[in-house]
């Protein structure tokens, strides 16, 4: 209950199991710093690359203005060097075009220019060394003009598709007589030099068709003409920012010096490219800090490992314990918190089960013996069965008058007594018996591979044992024992059944002064369907289910007069014919007896009158139970019945148990004088099964004494029974009552009956009882 | 120096008697400041006779053509004595005259003739800012002014053409003037050198 209130309170994380909590703490913190360096890191980095591309830029525009610079110095060096040449001077001044272009081709070829292009002072382009094209364009007119203002010019321009660094000097003879202007072709090289130089990528663009347009740049693709989207608002500081294939550039355009707009060097710088040491090492903290959180959970998976893996054990050995199993100790392999929490739950385990093992002795011996006591008993019967279902036998040993020995030696000499018994027993028990203390005068003996003749063999034995007297405390004790025996299976099916069996055959035999008795079946009271059977007995009643048998009394005198036992038969509806002994004992449990008897002296009676009327006086004798003695309202029913259905009382007996008078003598002894004043004959039903003697008898107002089948059955002319049955017939007779035998099956019984001077006879040797009509249309003589 | 002296003397005398008309020119630039070096030749009409043309001397000094301008007659010798202790290689790559004067020092062995009118520019092909600007004129009447502002140019009375030039104009000014016994006076300003 505790459990299942703190896990409803308890929140979810306490459920998780503690190895997986632990890792995920630790995971989620490690994640959490790596995040927080992550984030740090791109801030910075934020910041780092607009100031990095402008610090870039910067310094690569300044290289490359300076290259720039230094290149167009130089070429214009070379091309003044050129243009002083005498000879170079001297053609240009002979007027014939041939030996003009000769002379171009010829001096640029020396200094390594590309392009030699002769002008004069207005401008206006006179020769040049490309000999198929005109080579006449606004770019270089403009370029001409500014050195024939200024003596020297420079220019980058792109002249059919192909770009040209272009210095132009004046030729002096020595005043100026012409400008001369040769074109280094720029290019992949060259650009890839000044990528190289300026650590930025270079694109030489041109207006083109409201666009920049470059043909010579030093990006991916460089085979590509490529379109470029600048505007001027590009220029300004933060804004230089561009997207060429697929990938963002910062940029800054450079105009070349005095040119018109149409053509610049676009200085690139890819973002990307920038950001690339940032990305690796971002990459390579991420790696880091997976693999730290990888390693981490690793570690803390063993650590929890080794916290949680011993608490389970603890856990697992707790549940074994829960259950009974202590045999089981924990391995101790450390010599921590854990390790010693291992020991004492070790040591605790232990101390358990030594005391479990004490209480289970207690709960399965008895303390005085140290014999197994009922439960005990029942526990090794009940192994037997499960593992040799074979036929074995099972005693009870009572000792008599126990009672007595108790109440007059002591409790302790009792006590010695039976712990005497008990080893005297245990001398006379084979090797696989068990021999156990039911109650406190009682004794059990599990006899294995045992019948019912070895189990018989097997009592008189002990009863021979126990029978010397015992020396206890100064004194002899003389003891006496009752053995009731019962067989498996025959008997029952389960221990409880078994023990219950020779339970009652011990009652049985102690209700007959026995000393052995086997089990009967008959013996066992109820069967649970008894239960239902009372429910219907009424509505039996009702509905004339219940039917008089008859069973004839055979006067041994040879008289005619005719009398009968009536008995009862239930005619279930489903169950068809219930002996009596099914419902009997039980409704006299219950008290539902009183109903049942008086329904039998209804119909008796009136069956009793019809056959008085048809002229056949049949004495009848009726069962009655202790309850009915004891119902203050039974004699006057009674007698009212007689009058109402005009029977004689003379003709009517009542036969009663010894047993009924146990519980109230006085009120029952009342309630047989009423019944006697009434004038019915009165019988003692199975004599010789109570307790009561002959001489207690003697008070009752009783006139007739059926022996009890038990004395009859093995009825012979000599032995016990013979010396009871006749001393009982002379005593009875001595009384003045009539003797009646039951059970009588033989006519050597019969004989033997008659010549000790029984009165009556009643049996199957006669007739089984049977129904009103079969009885009266027969005669049931005494042959012979 | 004694000798050019008497030749000039020589050569004037029997001319002075012809000489009877001048011409009075006073020459500024567009600001009315004199000009440094400026050229002024008064040529005849042609079939007009004309004295013999003197040789001149374009001498160089410390790496200058001296003078740096000079008018000669068509037909004139120019020498070109070196008197710098370094050699000097003269050229011209002008139409009316090219010629080249390969390196050499002291006097050449011959002096250039300029034949054509026209104007010449002389250059030193060793030494670059060498230069000379030599105006061939088919006349013996030409003087040239140096930061003056006034020429004086006797001559016989007549038509002529007057020529104007220094080195920063393309071509000589012209005009046609009418010289009779009584001077002349004409007042010109010409743009001044670049």
């Amino acid at each position: 209950m505790a459990d299942s209130v703190s896990e409803r309170r308890a929140p979810w994380w306490r459920r998780v199991p503690l190895g997986q909590r632990m890792a995920f703490a630790y995971g989620a913190l490690m994640i959490a710093v790596l995040a927080l360096t992550l984030l740090i890191i791109d801030n910075f980095q934020q910041q780092r690359l607009a100031e990095t591309i402008r610090e870039k830029l910067q310094i690569g525009q300044q290289v490359f203005d300076r290259a720039s610079e230094q290149n167009r110095a130089l070429l214009i060096q070379a091309a003044q060097v050129l243009a002083a040449d005498f000879g170079f001077r001297e053609a240009v001044s002979s007027n014939d075009a041939d030996t003009i272009r000769s002379a171009l081709d010829n001096h640029r070829s020396r200094i390594g220019a590309d392009l030699a292009i002769l002008a004069n002072l207005d401008g206006q382009v006179q020769q040049h060394s490309e000999i198929d094209n005109s080579l006449d364009s606004q770019q270089l007119r403009s370029v001409f003009q500014r050195a024939s203002a200024g003596g020297v010019a420079s220019a980058i321009i792109n002249l059919d598709q192909q770009w040209y660094q272009l210095v132009v000097v004046t030729v002096r003879a020595p005043n100026p007589i012409a400008l001369v202007a040769l074109g280094f072709a720029v290019g992949r090289d060259d650009i890839n030099d000044l990528r190289t130089l300026t650590g930025l990528d270079i694109a030489f663009v041109q207006f083109q068709d409201l666009r920049w347009l470059s043909n010579l740049h030093s990006l991916e693709h460089n085979e590509k003409p490529l379109f470029i989207e600048w505007s001027p608002e590009n220029e300004k500081v933060g804004k230089q920012f561009l997207h060429l294939n697929n990938q963002r550039y910062a940029g800054i355009l450079r105009r070349f010096e005095q040119q018109a707009d149409d053509y610049a060097a676009l200085l690139l710088v890819s973002e990307q490219e920038i950001s690339a040491p940032y990305y690796e090492l971002r990459r390579f903290l991420m790696l880091l800090g997976l693999l730290s959180i990888a390693v981490t959970l690793l570690v803390v998976w063993w650590m929890a490992r080794g916290i949680v893996r011993p608490v389970i054990g603890l856990q697992r050995a707790a549940e074994r314990m829960a259950a009974g199993d202590f045999h089981h100790s924990l391995r101790i392999d450390r010599h921590d918190e854990v390790g010693r929490l291992a020991a004492t739950f070790n040591n605790m385990a232990g101390t358990i089960a030594d005391r479990e093992r004490q209480v289970r002795f207690l709960a399965f011996n008895d303390p005085l013996t140290s014999l197994p006591n009922r439960l005990g008993f029942q526990e090794k019967m009940h192994q037997l069965i499960e593992t040799e279902p074979a036929a074995f036998a099972l005693l009870l040993i009572n000792i008599d008058r126990f009672k007595l020995i108790n109440s007059t030696l002591g409790y302790s000499t009792a006590d010695q007594v039976l712990v005497m018994a008990s080893e005297r027993l245990q001398q006379q028990m084979p090797d696989n018996a068990v021999l156990a203390r039911l109650v406190g005068d009682e004794f059990a003996v599990l006899l294995p591979d045992s019948d019912v003749a070895k189990a018989r063999l097997y009592a008189e034995r002990i009863r021979m044992a126990l029978r010397e007297p015992f020396q206890c405390a100064g004194r002899l004790v003389d003891v006496r024992v009752t053995i009731s025996y019962a067989v498996y299976p025959r008997h029952g099916q389960h221990a409880q059944e078994l023990i219950r069996a020779a339970d009652l055959a011990l009652h049985a035999a102690k209700a007959n002064k026995q000393s052995l008795q086997l089990f009967d079946p008959s013996l066992r009271p109820f069967r649970p369907e008894h239960l239902s059977l009372l429910g219907e007995l009424n509505e039996a009643m009702r509905q004339a289910q219940l039917k008089l048998y008859f069973q004839p009394k055979v006067p041994l005198d040879r008289s005619s007069t005719r009398y009968a036992e009536v008995l009862i038969r239930w005619l279930h509806p489903h169950r068809g014919m219930i002996p009596p002994i099914e419902f009997i004992p039980f409704a006299e449990q219950t008290g539902d007896i009183k109903q049942l008897t008086r329904w039998v002296i209804e119909n008796a009676f009136r069956q009793c009158a019809d056959w008085l009327a048809q002229q056949q006086p049949i004495h009848l004798s009726i069962n009655i139970s202790s309850h009915d003695l004891l119902d203050e309202s039974f004699s006057p029913f009674v007698q009212q019945q007689l009058l109402s259905a005009g029977v004689p009382p003379a003709l009517i007996c009542l036969e009663i148990t010894e047993s009924s008078f146990v519980d109230d003598p006085q009120r029952a002894m009342r309630s047989l004088q009423q019944l006697r004043e009434l004038g019915l004959q009165l019988s003692i039903d199975d004599f010789g099964t109570g307790y009561s003697s002959l001489s207690y008898l003697r008070q009752l107002p009783v006139q007739e004494l059926k022996i009890d089948r038990a004395f009859i059955m093995s009825l012979q002319a000599e032995g016990s029974d013979a010396a009871i049955v006749k001393s009982t017939i002379e005593l009875g007779h001595n009384l003045g009552m009539r003797i009646v035998a039951e059970g009588v099956e033989t006519e050597a019984q019969v004989m033997l009956l008659r010549d000790w001077g029984c009165d009556f006879a009643q049996g199957y040797l006669f007739s089984k009882p049977v129904d009103g009509h079969q009885y009266i249309a027969h005669t049931y003589l005494q042959s012979g | 120096m004694n000798m050019r002296w008497l030749t000039w003397l020589l050569l004037w005398l029997p001319m002075s008697s012809l000489l009877a008309a001048e011409l009075r020119l006073q020459l500024t630039d567009t600001n009315g400041a004199p000009i440094p070096e400026v050229a002024v030749a008064l040529v005849p009409a042609s079939g007009v006779e004309r004295p013999p043309a003197q040789t001149a001397i374009i001498d160089q000094v410390n790496k200058e053509f001296v003078p740096y301008l000079s008018v000669v007659q068509a037909g004139a010798l120019v020498r070109f004595p070196n008197s710098d202790n370094i050699r000097h290689h003269v050229y011209s790559f002008s139409e009316t005259n090219k010629f080249e004067l390969k390196l050499y020092s002291g006097e050449p062995s011959h002096p250039v003739p300029f034949a054509r009118e026209g104007i010449v520019v002389l250059g030193c092909n060793i030494h670059d800012r060498m230069i000379a600007y030599v105006l061939v004129v088919d006349s013996p009447y030409f003087t040239v002014l140096q930061n003056q502002t006034e020429a004086r140019l006797q001559a016989p009375a007549g038509a002529y053409q007057l020529l104007i030039w220094h080195p920063g104009m393309n071509a000589p000014m012209q005009e046609s003037v009418q010289l009779s016994d009584t001077p002349k006076v004409l007042s010109r300003q010409i743009s001044g050198t670049p």
